[in-house]
């Protein structure tokens, strides 16, 4: 029965979607947004192809060729957008940059959401003083900032296992601490969806057919709270990028042979008054284009999907 | 003399897929002190026609044509201004859900009084002592203090019962009671009923009581107006309506009542559903769902007719009533006419139904 | 007919707490913090028998604890105390694992078709789920197969099975509902009103549905509703609820003939029926109550006509009355009504 109307099933599945997508296309910010995002993902995942420089090659670094100004100024067309103050082609960095930022926001936040959302499903499913429990430790894990968290736990790895060590697991660390820090919202909007499910007689007729609480749990609930999550998801990309920047920035994230964008803004910044300012202006607005973007298409997806979620 | 008369009503909304019509030619009148039905399942139309009364239908939805008269002014060209003056004053309407008109962050006091103030010149204290008045005569007990609890702290029955008091505090002419007892339990809804029915006849005022349940409908009104699909269907004393349905869709509300069948046997239902806006079937709307559906009914849509006591758009009342006339010469049909002379004089004929 | 006892409730409770956070429990009076716990009533020993193959109504207004009962029943919350037993195994104290094979023998069918339906999954989904839970044995196309007859069964098309919950109307929604309860082949089916949340003719067509189903399956069902019209038309016996209370329990035909509780004798006297339109209803004193406090003496004493002295000090037992019917009431136990 299932093969014959197999047309039929994918004309009504997909209805929902394809008025979500013509409602898209009519929104001209929305499509220009998610065009950029999209650029911004291919270059990221393309660096090594596309990029003038191999950023790993030790001959990389020239310090005869710092503080070259942009091609458009110099005229040096080997390094379109100039080089930095260890004679690294700007270009060849922001490439390599971006794909580092994107890859740290949004590692941190699948680890954000599988936390959170496994977290919110317990507390709004089973109630009481487990739900009480959790939604306490949500709150204290809150009232600390994310970046006192990130800067304190930083500077322990740094002074425990030494730099040399702590260079090569940059990446990962800072996934793990972003990525732990902000789990309360998506636990708490989890839960929010949860316990409004919960009510629904679907949930009492899923138990009494003797269905497990994990499956009721994953398989009828969590379903049903996807639209919220799809806005907290990329709004905390775009987030979690913007701790990373900020981590680097203060020189407790990646380290400089290996440049994220904030790391590349930091260390730019030193020569900003030297006259050396594409250094620091380039990378910067590479990071604010794509914070708006991910931002916009957040927005957009937050009034399209659920109008009700709150406004962070 | 007529107190408010509707000529072929058309209300439209406009949706993604078109102009789709959700009222179609509504024409009915209302007597002074007259309680009128209207009768329908979900998606008839007849909650959208109480709020077009009062020129409260929200966006997607505008009246398209057509006329209400209220004291032979018309309404439906009124500004939102002009309207909200009728609204509080000539017509009030009651809800299914009190919340939606109560405040809850007011007292019900406060509430009474701010509408009294906005619509007359009274003072406060007078307006206190009017809108304790009408909470006596909705059979409030202790109004005094009920005056000062927030609606929260009143139980269902008694929030509406509020809110009849206020509907009845500027006297107005009209009460539109949209489902007023659905979410209430049958011991209440009984006596919210004999409340408004007593209320009405007590104040002289004319209720237009909106309803899906003909049992409620039987206790209140004296007229009903069946409606389907966003037409009237059929309109006619509630007794010969309830008694002696012509229309089939009048017929299969009442048959598919539980009381209809022997217990314990299959009860006579309607196949299928009501059509929704987008899917409305040519012709007479109802001819998928009706058992003794004809060609005809398909294609072209049956007038208005009136066979001496109620008015019925139905193809098959239609070819009985020229049968009749064929065959008896009339005959039959005066004494039929002489018999129901009372009822009949009382329904003025309407202009659209006796064309 | 014999009558085989199927489900036994005895001296069943249930109290809910109203305020649930802990820390809103405590509140300061005259310098002295004290432990305040609202607790609503809603089940007071409540002792039915369900025979085998009939239809049992529950009847009661809003806040009588007859969607409580039912819940208590399926296993949904656990009650405070008193017993539930089907056929001879006591049930009301397994865990989750030890129910399942009740579950398979006890189905609801819930009242709001728009929310007892997951709108994300298909009807294919939906009835997929439970068929192969319960009967993992089942190859993938004997699953399919079962599906098929089953929604030809509840009168919607197989062809159908793709679609999601929103695409149907709220009968056919609620015909899907009791295509997911049949679907583990039950004995007992609780249905908590099922017909409320329908229009007229639709409340008609599911109505018929369920009683084809019985005849063809040999269900027993417990009916719950406030619909007393749907009552007399459906059930063998009525327990008409009041205030977490049975007040009276009888032959269908015999309650309505014959109504003895000044409680039943009003709620018959509200429906609004098409043909006694002269008959005024009784009016009873005020509205149900919420029932904060354990009720010492009759529940009904704060709004019954008939209320004396001792109604509000012993509770009235359940008396059986010459016609078969079961009646707790001083009044009608003394001959004053």
């Amino acid at each position: 029965m299932k093969h014959i109307n197999k047309e039929q099933v994918i004309s009504t599945k997909s209805k929902h979607w394809i008025h979500l997508w013509h409602g898209f296309l009519s929104d001209k910010i929305a499509v220009l947004s998610l065009l950029i995002f999209t650029f911004y993902c291919l270059i990221s995942l393309a660096a090594p192809l596309i990029a003038p420089f191999d950023v790993r090659d030790p001959s990389f670094m020239s310090l005869e060729n710092s503080e070259i100004a942009p091609y458009w100024i110099d005229g040096d067309s080997r390094f379109l957008l100039g080089t930095d103050g260890q004679g690294r082609d700007l270009l060849s960095v922001i490439l390599y940059g971006t794909r580092l930022s994107l890859t740290i926001g949004i590692f941190a936040v699948v680890i954000q959401g599988v936390l959170g959302i496994c977290i919110g499903l317990i507390a709004g499913y089973f109630g009481g003083r487990l739900d009480n429990f959790l939604m306490r430790c949500a709150d204290i894990q809150l009232s600390f900032s994310n970046m006192m968290v990130a800067i304190i736990v930083m500077a322990l790895f740094q002074t425990v296992f030494g730099i040399a060590s702590y260079q090569h697991l940059a990446m990962y660390i800072l996934i793990l601490v972003i990525g732990l820090a902000e789990w309360p919202l998506f636990a708490r909007t989890v839960r929010a969806s949860v316990l409004a499910e919960k009510q629904k007689e679907y949930i009492d007729a899923a138990r009494i057919m003797g269905i497990g609480s994990g499956r009721i749990m994953f398989k009828h609930i969590l379903p049903n709270t996807v639209s919220p999550l799809l806005v907290i998801f990329t709004i905390q990309i775009a987030n979690a990028i913007i701790a990373e920047a900020a981590l680097s920035f203060l020189g407790l994230g990646m380290p400089v042979t290996q440049p994220s964008l904030g790391s590349l803004i930091s260390s730019g910044f030193s020569y900003m008054f030297s006259g050396a300012w594409w250094i620091c202006v380039i990378p910067s607005i590479t990071l604010i284009v794509l914070i708006l973007v991910m931002n916009l298409l957040g927005d957009w997806l937050r009034d399209h999907l659920n109008p009700k979620v709150y406004k962070d | 003399m007529e107190l408010l008369n509707v000529h072929n009503l058309n209300v439209n909304f406009q949706l993604k897929q078109g102009d789709l019509a959700a009222l179609i030619d509504i024409s009915f009148s209302l007597k002074k002190g007259e309680r009128i039905a209207f009768v329908g399942e979900s998606g008839a139309g007849k909650s959208i026609l109480g709020f077009s009364i009062v020129n409260l239908i929200s966006k997607p939805g505008y009246i398209k044509s057509g006329s209400i008269k209220l004291h032979d002014n018309e309404l439906s060209h009124l500004s939102n201004r002009q309207m909200r003056h009728i609204r509080g004053k000539r017509i009030a309407m009651i809800f299914q859900d009190p919340m939606m008109t109560l405040n809850p962050v007011l007292t019900i006091g406060e509430q009474m009084v701010e509408a009294i103030l906005s619509h007359t010149d009274l003072r406060k204290k007078e307006a206190k002592n009017l809108a304790i008045e009408k909470l006596v005569q909705v059979h409030i007990a202790s109004p005094e203090n009920r005056f000062d609890q927030y609606p929260h702290e009143l139980s269902g029955g008694m929030r509406q019962r509020v809110i009849i008091a206020i509907a009845l505090l500027l006297t107005p002419d009209i009460i539109i009671a949209d489902e007023p007892t659905t979410a209430l339990d049958v011991t209440i809804q009984a006596e919210i009923l004999e409340l408004l029915k007593q209320i009405c006849d007590d104040n002289n005022v004319a209720l237009i009581l909106i309803s899906h349940d003909l049992g409620v409908v039987s206790r209140v009104a004296e007229r009903t107006i069946v409606m389907y699909a966003g037409r009237i269907v059929e309109q006619g004393p509630t007794l010969e309506i309830i008694n002696d349905p012509q229309h089939p869709y009048t017929q299969g509300l009442l048959n598919a009542l539980p009381q209809m069948s022997l217990p314990g046997q299959r009860l006579n239902q309607i196949s299928g559903s009501m059509p929704s806006l987008l899917d409305r079937p040519s012709g007479c709307a109802f001819h998928e769902r009706c058992p003794y559906a004809m060609d005809k009914c398909k294609q072209g849509l049956p007038e208005f007719l009136f066979n001496g006591v109620s008015h019925v758009a139905c193809f098959m009342v239609e070819d009985m009533l020229e049968d009749l006339n064929n065959d008896a010469d009339s005959t039959y049909f005066d004494n039929e006419l002489d018999e129901d002379l009372d009822t009949s004089l009382e329904i003025q004929p309407q202009t659209r139904g006796s064309k | 007919m014999k009558h085989i006892p199927l489900l036994q409730i005895s001296h069943l409770e249930k109290r809910f707490s109203v305020k649930e956070k802990w820390m809103s429990q405590w509140s300061l009076n005259r310098g002295r913090s004290y432990k305040k716990q609202d607790t609503v009533y809603a089940l007071n020993k409540v002792t039915l028998t369900l025979n085998k193959g009939e239809t049992l109504c529950v009847v009661g207004e809003t806040g009588c604890g007859k969607s409580t009962l039912a819940r208590a029943v399926m296993g949904l919350t656990k009650p405070d105390s008193g017993e539930i037993y089907y056929g001879d195994q006591r049930i009301d104290n397994l865990n989750d694992r030890q129910r399942l094979i009740f579950r398979r023998r006890m189905q609801m069918v819930f009242q709001n078709p728009y929310a007892s339906l997951n709108p994300r999954m298909t009807v294919y989904q939906t009835l997929s789920e439970p068929i192969a839970f319960h009967n993992p044995q089942l190859s993938r196309i004997e699953v399919d197969q079962k599906i098929t007859t089953l929604m030809e069964s509840v009168g919607i098309s197989p062809n159908w099975v793709d679609r999601y919950p929103h695409e149907f109307s709220g009968g056919q929604r609620q015909r899907i509902s009791i295509a997911r309860a049949l679907s583990v082949e039950p004995d007992l089916i609780i249905a908590d009103e099922p017909l409320a949340a329908l229009d007229v003719s639709v409340q008609a067509q599911v109505l018929n549905l369920m009683m084809d189903k019985q005849e063809e399956y040999n269900l027993t069902y417990l009916f719950i509703t406030h619909d007393l019209a749907v009552v007399e038309h459906f059930s063998n016996r009525v327990a008409v609820m009041y205030l977490g209370t049975v007040c009276e329990l009888s032959d269908t035909k015999t309650l309505f003939n014959n109504p003895k509780h000044p409680y039943t004798q009003a709620l018959l006297s509200a429906i609004p029926r098409l043909d006694n339109n002269s008959q005024k209803p009784i009016k009873l004193i005020g509205e149900v109550p919420t029932p904060y406090e354990a009720i010492i003496g009759c529940p009904f004493q704060a709004r019954c006509p008939f209320a004396q002295e001792k109604c509000f000090i012993e509770a009235p037992k359940m008396i059986q009355q010459p016609d078969g019917s079961s009646v707790s009431c001083h009044a009608v136990e003394e001959q004053r009504l």
